[in-house]
């Protein structure tokens, strides 16, 4: 029987998933030693979190294909894993989004001259690279704003984990209309938080 | 790829979006575009695509014209999602 590009795909995620693994912990070790400093400093109502993921196999493969004009694989084409740059990937959730900027000057030290790949308007600031020059494959690392992450959390559970038919749906133009709405709404809220909590108790004049 | 004039084109001309496969399809004309076709061509474009008579088999508006293997794989899709 014919191997698909599938097959060929989920066997090289098997051969890549130790060193991916590996990857990861030293990506969530590194960020979190690196962030150390600034934790210390934080107010109570402030927060920076680390997470980590390594790409589900099907999560990867679906990301492949979706790169494909038609979301199909041609059977005459080559693919690979490795041209993914998230197979690996650090989240760093911080509260408020002000304190986005002490984590990316740390983040930046512990991973030089990685790829800025940023949405602005989300706060959101996202980095590619690899952790050794050799590596097979490469990593992210993001540095969200913690409203937007954890939306993002939610909507990954709710669109990947319990029905992978509806991976993608996410990507409809009216679901994604929607997000953005929603994404906006969440950065504002973050921002009135700010001007709340640093305009302090109104003055008597 | 927020709602916008050419996706109320296609959607007033009974097209279909599938996100699996990122298409806009139409069973009764035969007709499939890609997102990215979409996404890259104006209004001109699509209107002019849309003008043009429907075929026996189907007509694919892709970017890069798809390989008879992936047409054959998204008429298969196509028929199994009517």
């Amino acid at each position: 029987m014919k191997r698909t590009a599938e097959d060929v795909l989920r066997e090289e995620y098997a051969s890549l998933l130790p060193e991916l693994r590996f990857l990861r912990h030293v990506m969530q070790v590194t960020a979190n030693h690196s962030l150390l400093d600034v934790r210390e400093t934080l107010g109570g109502h402030e927060r920076i979190d680390v997470e980590s993921r390594v790409k589900s196999c099907e999560s990867a493969i679906d990301k492949v294909r979706r790169r494909t004009e038609g979301g199909t694989f041609d059977p005459s084409t080559r693919y690979s894993l490795t041209q993914l740059k998230d197979l690996v990937g650090v989240r760093v959730l911080v509260f408020p989004k002000q304190r986005a900027k002490d984590a990316i000057i740390r983040l930046k030290r512990a991973f030089p001259r990685w790829r800025a790949d940023h949405l602005p308007a989300l706060g959101v600031y996202k980095f590619h690279g690899k952790i050794r020059p050799g590596d097979p494959v490469g990593a992210e690392y993001q540095v969200v704003p913690a409203l937007v992450g954890m939306f993002w959390a939610v909507e990954h559970d709710t669109f990947y984990k319990p029905d992978p038919a509806l991976r993608g749906a996410e990507k409809h133009p009216r679901l994604q209309a929607a997000r953005e709405r929603l994404e906006k709404e969440l950065v504002a809220f973050e921002d009135t938080f700010q001007e709340v909590v640093e305009g302090g108790p109104p003055r008597v004049l | 790829m927020p709602e916008g004039p050419k996706l109320a084109l296609l959607k007033r001309r009974g097209f279909i979006y599938d996100f699996r496969r990122m298409i806009y399809y139409n069973p009764r004309v035969r007709k499939v575009f890609s997102a990215e076709a979409v996404e890259d061509h104006d209004l001109r474009w699509i209107y002019a695509r849309l003008r043009e008579p429907p075929r026996t088999s189907w007509t694919f508006y892709f970017n890069d014209p798809p390989s008879a293997d992936v047409r054959g794989e998204l008429i298969r899709y196509l028929s199994g999602v009517q």
